[in-house]
């Protein structure tokens, strides 16, 4: 029988970790998209410069280990004046780095959509704005779920790197336990569980987003040849 | 920082080292994992299906930690390096074993018909037909899987494995030259990654001689 109490002495502080690693992984989810959109809006109508620009950082950052930016953002924000702690520096790196990410999904969907769409819906005399809500994005998202799910699910396990930079998520919190107990190998396998167990449940819910926003396309199948 | 650059000289080293190790060890049990989840016998394939969703569900750092604290048990304890090979390996295989499984399905079932007409034993079919057709096939895909395994070795820093990044942290906790080393850092993994493609658009394009295509 495998001893649990090494984990059930620790329960509270593992629980406050896993907290802190669902509100990490979901506010660096919202800031990255966010990110994602406006490097994507750019990269589509900025000047030639800026879209040269975007498309340098989101290079840097796919060449560049996520860690690294993590290490970065913790010593240099510090430097330029910007005190903000472990906790906000390790947001900021998560969302600078699947923001770029984000932005090349959402690009790759975009870029499917033929152009006469915009050109039809331009030539009935419907607004640029309308055209991206109403004609574009139906079209676009659906496709664009897959890639992004990888992504959520790549940013939730990513958070455990956090604990380098002391940020008190759920790796931490089995850290600072083992330290304790000495019980490093139950203690890990735990908390794999756990986010095994999170990770297929991203994976399933974007499942059925997919099939809720791919629903009218099963009518047309041509349409994705 | 004359000191230092040796120093990250060393890591850039080990960081090359550890992604060769690592890429090893992941091509080994990608190829396993494939071919297991392609048998058709449920004892091989649901296992393998297990293996993948749990490498690509949980963190690697936890893996690492997992495997870096279950070696001792195994006796194999003790090696940091070894430990970090075999996590970083292990996690790529599962993303390398989906790549391959994708690429062997791609190949049209007609090849496997005539190689079986004029009598080839299934053993050569796959050494001779199937393999080098897929692996042409999954090679823009393998290449990206490699950089991403470029991009996971700075996670052996925490078990203490001195490679690029643990270095540069060394340096700055002694000299507190943040920016400078964590760009010299970055510029290393750029310099890898780019060549990791070049190398690999160079034996795409020598395969794709030799095949004819």
């Amino acid at each position: 029988m495998i001893d649990l109490t090494p984990i059930t002495d620790h329960w509270s502080d593992l629980v406050a970790g896993f907290q802190m690693t669902l509100q990490l992984s979901a506010l660096a989810w919202g800031l990255a998209c966010l990110t994602g959109i406006g490097l994507t809006a750019l990269r589509a109508g900025g000047p030639a410069s800026v879209q040269l620009i975007v498309a340098a950082y989101v290079d840097v950052m796919r060449g560049m280990p996520s860690l690294v930016l993590i290490l970065a953002c913790f010593y240099l924000l510090p430097e330029t004046g910007l005190y903000l702690g472990s906790v906000a520096s390790g947001l900021a790196a998560l969302s600078l780095y699947y923001g770029a990410y984000m932005s090349e999904a959402m690009r790759g969907a975009l870029a499917v959509i033929p152009a006469g769409q915009w050109e039809a819906a331009t030539s009935t005399g419907l607004r640029p704005a309308t055209i991206l809500w109403r004609v574009i994005l139906p079209q676009a998202i659906g496709p664009m779920i897959p890639s992004l799910t990888g992504l959520t699910i790549g940013l939730f396990k990513e958070t455990a790197l956090l604990s380098v930079i002391s940020v008190p998520e759920f790796v931490f919190q089995a850290k600072e336990a083992i330290s304790d107990s000495y019980a490093p190998f139950q203690i890990y396998a735990f908390i794999a569980l756990v986010y095994w167990g999170t990770s297929a449940a991203i994976a399933y819910g974007a499942g059925m987003m997919e099939r809720r926003f791919n629903r009218y396309r099963a009518a047309q199948p041509a349409l994705r040849a | 920082m004359g000191e230092g650059l040796n120093e990250l000289a060393a890591g850039l080293l080990a960081t090359i080292l550890l992604t060769i190790c690592a890429a090893a060890v992941s091509a080994a049990a990608g190829i396993l994992v494939a071919t297991a989840r392609l048998s058709g016998r449920k004892l091989l394939g649901i296992p393998a299906r297990i293996y993948v969703s749990f490498m690509r569900g949980t963190p690697v750092l936890v893996q690492l930690f997992l495997v870096y604290f279950g070696l001792p048990a195994l006796g194999l304890g003790g090696h940091p390096f070894a430990a970090a090979s075999i996590a970083i390996g292990l996690n790529s295989a599962a993303y390398v074993a989906e790549i391959l499984r994708g690429a062997i399905l791609a190949v049209s079932p007609g090849q496997r018909e005539a190689a079986e007409a004029i009598g080839l034993p299934p053993a050569r079919f796959w050494r001779r037909v199937l393999l080098p057709q897929a692996l042409i096939a999954a090679l823009p895909a393998l290449t990206n899987e490699a950089t991403l395994l470029l991009k996971t070795t700075p996670l052996a820093s925490a078990v203490a494995v001195t490679e690029l990044t643990f270095s540069g942290q060394m340096i700055i906790a002694r000299t507190y030259q943040a920016g400078r080393v964590l760009a010299l850092v970055s510029l290393g993994y750029l310099i890898l990654s780019f060549a990791i493609t070049r190398a690999s658009a160079l034996l795409e394009h020598r395969l794709a001689l030799k095949s004819g295509t």
